[in-house]
């Protein structure tokens, strides 16, 4: 009779015992060990894996020199393309001088020369006003 | 076909050498670096073309250039040891000779200071390249060559477009 109350009582504290153990959280190193040692490998998360740093390190170090390399040739684009529109305008500016220079002479079609840009701007000038 | 092609290539070769020929002469003629030198070649006219591709008129004339050479002199340099009379003479024969090579003479100028040449080389319905000799008050020398398909009316629309107050652009003139 006692020794079945012995039992009993030992049974139930083991329950008590086992049911706390098991409502507590396990520590993540210990976890860790635990699926080391029963063959379990949590490393199979790509995340832990060896390569994955590295090539973190690697992508974020080539995506910033992408960036870098297109600025540079935005930059350089952009600079050609001023130095073009500065180059037109003092092409077009020469183009301009001469062809409004007062002439006295005629030509051979026995028009002034200086005539034919000014007539042709003015015409350029109402096909645009007509667009 | 073949004899046609190789006609139409040398032709496009020779005036090509023709506009080189004379610049490279007019520079060694007169001894000193152009005060202003401008060379836009079909990739920079394609670039400014795509910058301007709101100003659609003015994108479709760009399109078809090819080339936009200016080279101005300033004969009031000090370092200036040509002969005047004798850069006349080779303007008026380079004119001469472009005119045998087929272009049109659109204007010229012969006055006692200044002689201005304004040759065109025509296609079937538009010009093919303009050429520009401007020697002004005896002080000035301009030659400009323009390549590529292009119109009067068009010309002028670039003229607008481009020509701004220099005095805004940090330039030596």
């Amino acid at each position: 009779m006692r020794k079945q109350r012995v039992e009993n009582q030992v049974t139930e504290e083991l329950t008590h015992y086992f049911e706390q153990a098991r409502k507590l959280k396990c520590p993540p190193s210990m976890k860790q060990n635990l699926y080391q040692k029963i063959g379990l490998n949590q490393g199979s998360n790509w995340l832990n894996s060896s390569w994955f740093k590295p090539a973190l390190a690697f992508s974020f170090v080539a995506v910033f020199s992408l960036g870098l390399v297109w600025q540079n040739h935005s930059q350089t684009q952009q600079d050609q393309l001023a130095t073009a529109e500065k180059d037109m305008q003092i092409a077009m500016h020469y183009m301009q001088k001469i062809s409004a220079k007062t002439l006295q002479d005629v030509n051979t079609h026995g028009i002034k020369p200086a005539i034919i840009v000014p007539v042709s701007k003015s015409i350029a000038q109402m096909s645009m006003a007509q667009i | 076909m073949k004899k046609i092609l190789l006609l139409t290539s040398l032709l496009i070769l020779t005036t090509q050498v023709k506009a080189e020929d004379v610049m490279q002469k007019l520079q060694a003629m007169i001894g000193v670096e152009p005060s202003v030198e401008v060379n836009l070649g079909a990739a920079m006219l394609g670039l400014l073309s795509g910058m301007t591709s709101e100003e659609k008129h003015v994108s479709d004339v760009m399109k078809n250039l090819t080339e936009i050479s200016v080279r101005v002199y300033d004969l009031d340099d000090d370092d200036f040891k040509g002969d005047l009379n004798q850069i006349k003479s080779f303007i008026n024969a380079t004119a001469d000779e472009m005119k045998a090579l087929g272009m049109q003479q659109l204007a010229a100028i012969r006055e006692d200071d200044s002689t201005v040449y304004i040759m065109a080389e025509m296609g079937a319905d538009a010009m093919q390249g303009l050429s520009v000799i401007a020697l002004d008050d005896d002080s000035e020398l301009v030659v400009i060559k323009i390549g590529g398909q292009i119109m009067m009316k068009d010309l002028a629309g670039l003229m607008n477009r481009f020509d701004v107050d220099l005095s805004d652009i940090d330039v030596d003139l």
